[in-house]
């Protein structure tokens, strides 16, 4: 087995993948929001900026644009569950089924190749190291600044936000765009990497997010930090080594389909222990 | 039914007429019937007090407009409470239940839970209200791991520092120890004092009498209706 080479490639879909796993963390855990659509958007946002990046070949306009796509989805959930009153879990689902369309219409075939845009695995590993502490860095000053801190209230109670006469609706809105907006950047990463983008990049995204995540709330010290800073530090931490582990898996000759049943276990046993060690807390 | 309450001059609350139904297993149930209260004025200080099921949660969930279907008039502020924005009515009034969750935010610290809730506040008046309230030191924890006595004190120094004109108290005490009990009733004295109209929904009789204050009137709510 290649240690060395395991670990550097688990570092680097790590970092690909920080960003839906702190997406998903973001609305989960900070807002109290599984917003399931993020598997939709980390889908949109790949098919966007390839289309994008096709036709104007400029990273700079593909890359706000493919996320911004993607807060508009974000926002719809959100719409969806707070104007409409559909549960939050089905109001994922039915913006990841619109998506559906969306992307097929979109890409205008299966899938759209990327490789003419054939960028060094260096400088794409650099850039999104430099990205994905720069969307760490806004996360945490979004979301502890005072109209963070209203998002944040609104979500969790938003009985209390209203009669606060805070606009509880639209809070929740731009909280949704900007996690959205974060999955989206993961599918522009996975995009690049892969050379293509396709309607099927989402799949197993979520369960995905969900391990790597269950993964980071165990490895990092809950009582030491700040919520917000260790939700950011367990997105980043449990990203990177569930993509360690998942590499060090496929050295092991493991089928790479399989490891989405592992990716199921692990989220059972991780969460169902996390509740254990931790009174009145939900999985 | 008219319950006279002669308080000093400016009316911040005044219900007319006011009646409340409600469907319950396919028949009408009258919540409140005809429930008429003069008006309450600035910096006064009304008791609420009754048997459960009389309608006193009713009628504050009237005034905050969380029940909008009924008859009769609720007048904030001279003006029909049907015609004030649900923001402007955040700035009339507030209203912390005896749930001690609902007036505060789980995950939110102490600090940021006066920062969602409060407007144009400096960090010093901040810093001063959770002295005041002995939560200073707990500045940093989240609301979720407050006992729910500090978390009543909490929301009553949001109300403070919200300057609302009428502070609507649904047995907020009902949780709370003497000690916690002793601090929030001196923190609602100091609201009356500079100007808000509080109207207090209590079971505590004890309380009402030794509660030595200008101004203090009972309404009764009776074992039925008002």
């Amino acid at each position: 087995m290649d240690i060395l080479n395991a670990i550097e490639s688990g570092f680097t879909q790590g970092i690909i993948f920080y960003p839906i796993v702190l997406s998903l963390a973001l609305s989960y855990r900070l807002l109290k929001f599984p917003d399931i659509s993020i598997e939709g958007t980390f889908a949109l946002g790949g098919a966007a900026f390839g289309v994008i990046l096709s036709n104007t070949n400029s990273y700079f306009v593909a890359i706000p644009a493919a996320m911004f796509f993607a807060a508009i989805a974000g926002s719809v959930t959100a719409l969806l569950h707070h104007y409409l009153r559909i549960n939050k879990f089905l109001a994922g689902i039915i913006v990841i089924t619109a998506l559906y369309s969306v992307i097929v219409r979109l890409i205008g075939g299966s899938n759209i190749s990327l490789l003419k845009f054939n960028l060094s695995a260096s400088y794409l590993q650099i850039t999104y190291i430099v990205a994905s502490i720069l969307i760490s860095l806004i996360a945490y000053f979004f979301y502890s600044s005072k109209n963070g801190i209203k998002i944040r209230g609104a979500a969790i109670n938003p009985t209390l936000s209203k009669s606060l006469g805070h606009n509880t609706g639209l809070l929740l809105v731009i909280g949704l765009a900007f996690n959205n907006a974060l999955a989206a950047l993961s599918g522009v990463y996975f995009s690049l990497d892969a050379g293509f983008s396709d309607l099927k990049i989402g799949q197993g995204t979520l369960i995905v997010a969900l391990a790597a995540l269950a993964i980071g709330e165990r490895l990092v010290p809950k009582s030491k930090v700040s919520i917000l800073l260790y939700i950011i530090l367990s997105a980043a931490v449990g990203s990177i080594f569930y993509q360690i582990l998942w590499a060090f898996a496929l050295q092991l000759n493991i089928q790479a389909s399989d490891l989405k049943i592992l990716s199921a276990i692990i989220v059972v046993t991780l969460f169902v222990f996390k509740r254990r060690n931790e009174t009145g807390d939900e999985l | 039914m008219k319950l006279a309450m002669n308080y000093n001059n400016t009316p911040i609350l005044s219900v007319k007429d006011l009646t409340v139904t409600y469907n319950k297993y396919g028949s009408t149930v009258k919540a409140l019937d005809n429930l008429s209260i003069e008006p309450i004025q600035q910096g006064s200080w009304a008791f609420l007090t009754g048997s459960n099921g009389s309608g006193k949660s009713t009628l504050f969930k009237a005034i905050t407009k969380d029940i909008t279907n009924y008859s009769g008039t609720i007048e904030l502020n001279g003006t029909d409470i049907k015609k004030i924005s649900s923001k402007r009515l955040s700035e009339l009034v507030f209203l912390i239940s005896q749930n001690p969750l609902a007036c505060t935010v789980d995950e939110l610290t102490v600090w940021e839970n006066l920062l969602f809730a409060t407007n144009g506040t400096t960090k010093e008046e901040l810093e001063e209200s959770l002295k005041q309230s002995g939560l200073l030191q707990h500045k940093n924890h989240i609301a979720k791991n407050l006992s729910g006595g500090q978390r009543q004190l909490l929301a009553l120094q949001i109300a403070r520092l919200r300057k609302v004109k009428l502070l609507l108290l649904d047995e907020p005490f009902a949780a709370l120890d003497p000690e916690n009990a002793d601090k929030g009733l001196k923190i609602i004295k100091e609201l009356q004092i500079s100007g808000t109209a509080i109207f207090f929904i209590t079971h505590d009789l004890e309380l009402i009498s030794n509660t030595d204050i200008e101004h203090k009137k009972i309404v009764l709510f009776g074992n039925d209706k008002i």
